[in-house]
């Protein structure tokens, strides 16, 4: 067994199996025919540990070996690859052409592609290149019972039949396994940077980001964070309650032009600390940022918030008031013109003058004053029991969700009792 | 739908009047021959028409139709290429056109909440004092709804930059054929749970009847240049867009038209493309200026090394204009040249454009049918365009016969059947061609996941059971009927 199949303390009951292609995929999933019997894909296992507690499962169908980039047709700007490859392993043979694929999660030396999509890792390049679901424009899937299946194709504009992969980006692999995926591809911007910006207040950050975002500026990528985040990455911003890091880039004239409109607008905040960083300086406080969950303790709450940049900021509010109250660390990291914010909670319930459950309830609670969304990603196994996850979707959504659920995996023998689906089942 | 099925229909007109009003309930065959057809070739009778004004009256009318098993079809501007507005099997045809209300536009976030009757370009006219816009803009915007471009995600010029329908949807209400009402999705950019909005949009409003739509706007560019770059053969054009793609550029719109669109738009609208050209480009940037300058000139040193006869730069939005017009234009304009044309839609992998154009070529001459080609080159969307003279005996054959070649020379060079029209009718038979027995079953499981009486939208998407050859063409002609103009 290896220790990455080990989900909430479970080790599966049967040993792994590694697929090395789709048809040995197919015939796996067929293989296991007998009712009852649970299978969880497994990609990287950078975010394995989402969902609902388990009470078994029988086998991990680690996708690892499947790591080939099919096809890279660099003058149409796309790729085919399989679900298994690490987003590093494809990035840097993309680079080789000055191309990238706009997707970017955390701890992309291990996360897979097909994990990454299955559980709609967050990434900060959606700023300005849009949601990864927005790449994809072809992919296979094998579903449970071995079968498998393709839409889309490696055309960039498609419209024939039903767009199938949207059901399996974010679907955690509950509908099928994500085998090969098209994605178009994106050039690499000529020149890239990142202007630091650190601010006293929260309000102060926000109405920047407002402004960035009523500006012609098209920042790659826009993200604020909080003094514990600061301290956390080590970031050199002295005296800042608030920081925000723009990456942007382009042609040369373009990336200078963008860096001026920014210079200006910071004129009025006579008091922030600013700071540009060229591309390799920038590239490695990028990592950081984006693998920020991974410095938090081992017993830590990691979540997502989804939201408007209007609601967002009435929230956040409300969520630094709730915790100056409670004591325990709140780490953000905000996406302001996206609406999306990410945030873990460490020295719980050591220091904490409430319960777990409680401090948890009262962030859906705070989430669901402001209209929002909130998914918890990462508890600590024993906070899991009775507790949901997956925050409030519609019921009219649940239902035609269970729908699909019972459709295409009748015998829940992906990843059964885990996704928001089979709440009932837990 | 049977005679029985339609007196059972007449019979529920007095609820259904009751439900929407007596005047927005149409039966009278002369009212009805309105809705029989789309932009398509397909013709097809609803036994009645409904205009509702919310979703509420909606939903009653789905759970009067599932009570007595009549099939529904939702209906926008009639605009669509594929036949998905066709009332195929009869029954109900729901036109949207009282729901055509902007209903909120949040500048801060970035959104707009409107019905789905909503004119395309209105939306953008609607938002540009605020210097917004809404990106999608289908060929036919002044006409199409933004509901219609939901069932088919729609695409258009600008769409090679922006995206399609689908990248700028964030949530809808939709009525579920079982006559509740939800929302799939809402004002955010990310969420929670399968993605039931993504799946909806070009579903040809099969899964569900879409009441309200929650879009995203974005910010008026800077600046905008528009380009025409005319060349002595489509290979060299085509060429031309290879290389601009290959080079990690990507314009807002990259468009190409042949000598026949060339002829046929200067006729009518004059938009001042020169003569005797075999194909120009009509590129636009837009973005930050000095972002524009350099991709400008970039892109023109790449057209050079194809030796183009003439590269123009329009001096401002007059000019701008009128090259738009021409391009805009060119599809009415066609019947300058023939009676009739037929629209083929299909997408290729972009570096494949000169070979298929070749093959298209060939075709042209062999069967002696001209074909205009119209393309979204940046994308790889052809639309090649078969000019005929229904009245001739055996063309409307023959040219079915054609487009469906086309389409398989678009599959066989690693394309699609369609980029932007969607499969309907049209193409419904032609989709073995792409996809296996075990594809097409995955996705008809996604329609009896939403409803198990195939009411919505019933007959479309899914082959009938024949094969894609002469039946499929039979069926096509069938449909077409006397005096059907193409």
């Amino acid at each position: 067994m290896e220790e990455k199949h080990l989900i909430d303390g479970i080790q599966p009951n049967q040993g792994p199996i590694y697929p090395e292609d789709t048809n040995e995929l197919s015939s796996a999933l067929s293989d296991i025919a007998e009712p009852g019997k649970v299978v969880v894909p497994v990609g990287g296992a950078t975010r394995l540990q989402i969902g609902a507690k388990m009470p078994h499962y029988d086998y991990a169908l680690d996708l690892s070996n499947m790591n080939h980039l099919v096809a890279h047709n660099s003058a149409d700007l796309t790729c085919i690859v399989q679900s298994g490859i690490t987003l590093n392993s494809l990035q840097n043979r993309l680079k080789e052409q000055e191309q990238f694929l706009a997707v970017d999660a955390a701890f992309p030396g291990k996360a897979t592609i097909g994990g990454t999509l299955a559980s709609n890792a967050p990434g900060y390049l959606r700023w300005q290149l849009a949601h990864m679901r927005d790449m994809v424009i072809g992919m296979q899937v094998v579903l449970p019972s071995g079968t498998i299946t393709k839409s889309g194709g490696p055309v960039v504009k498609n419209v024939s039949g039903y767009d199938m992969a949207r059901l399996h980006v974010g679907g955690y692999g509950t509908l099928g396994v994500i085998s090969e995926i098209s994605f178009k591809l994106t050039p690499l911007p000529r020149r890239q940077g990142s202007l630091l910006v650190g601010f006293q207040s929260e309000n102060e950050l926000q109405n920047f980001s407002e402004e960035v975002f009523d500006s012609y500026v098209m920042p790659l990528a826009l993200t604020g964070m909080n003094e514990n985040l600061i301290k956390t990455l080590q970031i050199d911003a002295p005296q800042c309650q608030y920081l925000m890091v723009i990456r942007i880039g382009g042609r040369q004239m373009a990336f200078e032009r963008q860096l001026n409109i920014l210079n200006k607008m910071l004129d009025q905040y006579q008091d922030s600390h600013t700071d540009f960083l060229e591309q390799g300086v920038s590239d490695r406080l990028w990592e950081k940022i984006r693998d920020f969950r991974g410095y938090g303790s081992s017993s830590s709450i990691t979540g997502r918030v989804f939201s408007t940049p209007t609601r967002l900021r009435s929230l956040l509010q409300d969520i630094a008031n709730y915790f100056e109250e409670i004591g325990p660390t709140l780490a953000i990291c905000i996406q302001p013109g996206f609406g999306t914010m990410e945030f873990y909670i460490d020295n719980l319930p050591a220091e904490s003058k409430v319960r777990p459950a409680q401090v948890m309830e009262q962030i859906h609670n705070i989430a669901r004053q402001n209209q929002s969304h909130i998914n918890y990603e990462k508890l600590p196994a024993d906070f899991k029991n009775g507790f949901n996850m997956w925050g409030q979707v519609n019921e009219g959504s649940l239902g035609i969700m269970r729908s699909l659920r019972n459709t295409y995996d009748p015998d829940k023998k992906l990843n059964r009792g885990r996704y928001l689906t089979d709440k009932e089942d837990n | 739908m049977g005679q029985s099925q339609s007196l059972k229909m007449k019979e529920l007109i007095p609820e259904l009047k009751r439900i929407v009003g007596d005047d927005y309930v149409l039966d009278d065959e002369a009212d009805l021959l309105v809705y029989e057809y789309d932009g398509s070739i397909d013709r097809g009778n609803p036994v009645v028409v409904i205009l509702p004004n919310t979703a509420k009256e909606i939903s009653q009318v789905l759970k009067l139709a599932r009570l007595n098993s009549i099939p529904v079809v939702a209906r926008g501007a009639g605009t669509g290429l594929s036949g998905g507005a066709i009332a195929e099997h009869g029954g109900i045809v729901l036109s949207m056109a009282r729901m055509n209300q902007i209903l909120e536009v949040n500048r801060s976030d970035r959104y707009a909440v409107v019905e789905p009757g909503v004119v395309n370009l209105d939306l953008s006219t609607h938002v540009a004092s605020e210097g917004l816009y809404y990106a999608p803009d289908p060929s036919s915007q002044r006409a199409c709804t933004i509901g219609g471009n939901i069932a088919e995600n729609s695409g258009g010029p600008h769409c090679l930059a922006y995206g399609v329908t689908t990248n700028h949807v964030l949530g809808m209400e939709v009525v579920l054929a079982d006559g509740s009402i939800t929302w799939f999705g809402d004002n955010e950019r990310d969420g929670i749970g399968y993605d039931l909005r993504g799946i909806t949009i070009g579903s040809e409003g099969t899964l569900a009847i879409v009441t309200k739509i929650s879009v995203r706007l974005l910010r008026l560019p800077e600046h905008v240049k528009t380009m025409l770059m005319s060349f002595e053969t489509i290979e060299d054009a085509s060429a031309a867009v290879t290389g601009i793609i290959g080079a990690g550029i990507v314009p807002a719109a990259l468009e190409m038209m042949d000598h026949f669109c060339i002829k046929a738009a200067e006729e009518a609208v004059g938009a001042g493309y020169p003569e005797g050209a075999g194909a120009v480009l009509l590129v636009e940037l837009d973005g930050l200026l000095e972002s524009v300058e350099e991709e400008s000139e970039e892109i023109e040193a790449i057209c050079r090394e194809f030796s183009p006869l003439e590269i123009r730069v329009a001096t401002d939005s007059l000019e701008r204009e009128k090259l738009w017009s021409g391009r805009k234009g060119v599809l009415g304009a066609l019947g300058r040249l023939a009676p009739n044309y037929y629209l083929v839609d299909g997408t290729i992998p972009r570096t494949k454009l000169v070979d298929v154009l070749k093959k298209i070529n060939e075709i042209s001459e062999r069967s002696g049918y001209p074909i205009a080609n119209l393309l979204h080159a940046g994308d790889g969307n052809l639309h090649p365009s078969i000019l005929f003279d229904e009245r001739k005996p055996g063309d409307v054959e023959n040219i079915l016969a054609i487009g469906a070649e086309i389409l398989r020379i678009c599959v066989d060079s690693g394309g699609v059947l369609s980029g932007e029209h969607g499969i309907g009718l049209e193409k419904q038979d032609q989709m073995p061609l792409m996809f296996s027995e075990e594809d097409m079953a995955t996705m008809s499981l996604l329609k009896l996941a939403f409803e198990t009486e195939d009411l919505l939208n019933p007959g479309k998407v899914f082959p009938t059971g024949a094969g894609c050859g002469d039946i499929s063409q039979a069926r096509a002609i069938a449909r077409v009927g006397p005096g059907a103009y193409i």
